[in-house]
Parts: structure tokens; C-alpha cells; sequence
């Protein structure tokens, strides 16, 4: 199985990521799979280690989801970590794909949520067109080549 | 599940070290960490307990230009060993593209490998895939100690299947055999890839194509 990402669709969830940072007034938005991937974020800060961020999110998000069966819910639909400068909001949609929101004091959480809710039923339609729509690799007529000569990592020098 | 991004032009896969509480998967994640070109790796996230128990995962993301142009990452977890945390394994295991199993070679840790071999089975069933649908290796670990058991011992309790899979003898701590794994499964999960694709997969080397029969 594979999530194969188009130019267009990258695209459309950009703009609706862009969106939601704008109106809201986040720091950094990301989309990622349960396994962790980004696969679509807008930020106006840099954060150095976005990947690492993301399989934390990922990682800590569906871990509570047990939770949420533990006390009778099927699963929890956001997270909220509050900090003293920054903090995180998550939200799950569905294919069980994740959007973190980063924002800091000059937003608010109930901006966040507000904006974050209004994009997630729009993401959910763009990936389950791109589902629907998407044959496989090959209809995409890719071709890929390993380098065989090459070890893909190496010590350094 | 592989992820590939055509306006980024990268490709991701997950690779999971799995195996018996304190076999030495973190130990392989530092030694890849310390030893690898800087250029291509990200930050080791290390969720451990005081006691330097794995409580979550540990996490380190890598690069790589093997496929021609495009940016391959692979992403290194950990699971947690202990039985407890057997739930964050199967969170951990989700959308796995290839798996390192890391054993431990010492005579008295073999009820522990076999038991942990089967939990990984087990928890892998449980969200429908199977190793026989996966790259996987198997490493043992530790073969500097005193009391090892042989590696045919060990293949014998752990490879003796249909299909053979790949063995690393490794020293983890002094990186003896570190790179060699993640060399071999890295190409695995690629050759893999394509062959579950249909792509172009000429130029894979044989010995990572297809694993050995019995």
C-alpha cells in the first residue's frame, strides 16, 4: 500500500493549511499520517526538527485514542497541550490522518479549534477524492532507479 | 505504507527496530546517530524512562539519494521492550514499511527472543499484515559476550521458515554490524517497494530482491 502525493493535491492542502494559519494566527500547521509523515505543513516559524514533531504528535495522539475506548468513547476528535508560551492543538480526520496546529499568545486556543475544524472537513474531502482517483503508481507512469553502486548510508568522514 | 510526495520529490519509509527489553535497539539508533554523516540525519528522539528504559519510542530520521531524484527518508523507531508497553508497540508498528528484528544473543535471553519474535507476529496480525508480507532481517546482537549462543543456534529458533531472511552479526555497542543492517533493510524496503508497485526495479541488487530459500 502507498500514499502517493500529486503537485495539485499538495497544492489544494497547502492553501487550505495557509488558510487556517492565517485566521488563526498559528506558528507552524502540519498534516501527517498515523505513522508520522508530513504530508502537507505551512509555518511562519521554522522549527528544526519538524519530523521528529510530527511522530510525536502522531505517536502521543493515537495513544490516547486507547484512552478514549477505555472510558467508552470510540476515539477523542482533538487534543489540547497548553504551555506557558507555546502549545499544540491536534485534531484527527479521517484515513486517520492527523493536523497539528502550533500557535503561541498571540493566538488563542478557541481561534485555533474554530478555523481548524472549518479546514479539517475540507482536507478530508481533498484526501478521499485523491483516494478515489488515485489507480496506483503505475497509472502515473513513474519510473524509479536505485542507485545499486551506492550504499544508502554511509559512516562520515 | 509507503508515503510518496511528487511536488517535494521525497519518498518515506518506516523501518522499526523490534525485539526483547534490552537487546540493544536504542543502542543501534545512538550508534547510527554518532557514526552517520551528520548531512543526512535529523535529531534522535529518545522517550525513555530514568532508567534509560525505552517508555514510548525513540525516533531518528534519516535521508538518503539512493533513488535517483528523489530524497528517500527512512524513519528509525524503536519499540519499547518491556511487556508492559505491548499497546505503544502496536501504535508504533502502524504503517510499518520494514522491521529489524534485534535479538540477543547471550544463551539465557533465547525464551526472551522467542517470546518477543511472537509478540511481533502476533501484533502484526492484528492489524492484517504479516512478515511474510514484510522485509524483514533478523541481527544478533551482543557477540562479544561470553555466553552467546551460536548464530546457527539462533537461526535455527529464530529464521527457520520458508523463506530465509537476512542475518547481521552485531556488536551494537562498539557499532559492529550497525551500519551493515541498516544498509541491508534500507535497500530491502526499497526493492520491496517496487516490487509491490511494479516499478522499475532493475538496478536492486539480487541479494536484497529476494531472500534465500531454505
Amino acid at each position: 500500500m502507498i500514499f502517493a502525493m500529486t503537485h495539485e493535491l499538495s497544492h489544494q492542502l497547502d492553501t487550505v493549511l495557509q488558510g487556517v494559519l492565517d485566521r488563526s494566527e498559528a506558528k507552524a500547521i502540519y498534516l501527517s499520517d498515523k505513522g508520522g509523515n508530513i504530508i502537507a505543513q505551512r509555518s511562519e516559524s521554522h522549527y528544526a526538527n519538524e519530523e521528529n514533531m510530527s511522530a510525536l504528535a502522531a505517536g502521543s495522539f493515537f495513544a490516547t485514542q486507547e484512552l478514549a475506548r477505555l472510558i467508552g468513547e470510540g476515539g477523542f476528535h482533538c487534543v489540547f497541550h497548553q504551555g506557558g508560551n507555546s502549545s499544540v492543538y491536534m485534531q484527527s480526520l479521517e484515513n486517520e490522518m492527523l493536523m497539528l496546529v502550533v500557535f503561541n499568545k498571540e493566538s488563542n486556543p478557541g481561534l485555533v479549534r474554530l478555523y481548524s475544524t472549518e479546514a479539517g472537513s475540507t482536507l478530508e474531502r481533498l484526501l478521499k477524492d485523491e483516494d478515489q482517483s488515485n489507480q496506483g503508481m503505475p497509472a502515473l507512469g513513474m519510473e524509479f532507479t536505485i542507485d545499486a553502486t551506492a550504499q544508502p548510508f554511509r559512516h562520515k568522514s | 505504507m509507503a508515503f510518496i510526495n511528487f511536488a517535494r520529490r521525497e519518498i518515506a519509509f518506516k523501518i522499526v527496530y523490534y525485539g526483547p527489553a534490552l537487546c540493544g535497539k536504542t543502542t543501534n539508533l545512538e550508534q547510527i546517530h554518532m557514526a552517520i554523516d551528520p548531512t543526512t540525519r535529523g535529531e534522535l528522539t529518545m522517550l525513555s524512562t530514568q532508567q534509560d528504559r525505552t517508555l514510548f519510542f525513540d525516533f531518528l530520521p534519516l535521508k538518503s539519494d539512493v533513488i535517483k531524484g528523489f530524497i528517500s527518508k527512512f524513519q528509525l523507531y524503536t519499540v519499547p521492550g518491556q511487556n508492559i508497553y505491548n499497546e505503544t508497540r502496536k501504535l508504533v508498528l502502524r504503517n510499518v514499511d520494514g522491521i529489524v528484528f534485534v535479538g540477543d544473543s547471550q544463551f539465557d535471553k533465547m525464551e526472551e527472543n522467542l517470546e518477543s519474535f511472537s509478540n511481533l507476529e502476533t501484533n502484526l496480525q492484528m492489524q492484517n499484515d504479516t512478515l511474510a508480507d514484510l522485509p524483514y532481517l533478523l541481527q544478533f546482537n551482543k557477540r562479544d559476550l561470553p555466553s552467546v549462543a551460536p548464530a546457527h543456534y539462533m537461526d535455527f529458533l529464530l529464521n527457520n521458515k520458508d523463506v530465509r531472511m537476512p542475518v547481521v552479526e552485531a556488536v551494537a555497542t562498539e557499532g559492529v554490524g550497525v551500519f551493515e543492517t541498516l544498509n541491508i533493510m534500507s535497500k530491502m524496503v526499497m526493492a520491496h517497494f517496487m516490487k509491490q508497485n511494479n516499478l522499475s526495479s532493475n538496478d536492486v541488487p539480487d541479494e536484497v530482491c529476494v531472500s534465500s530459500e531454505r
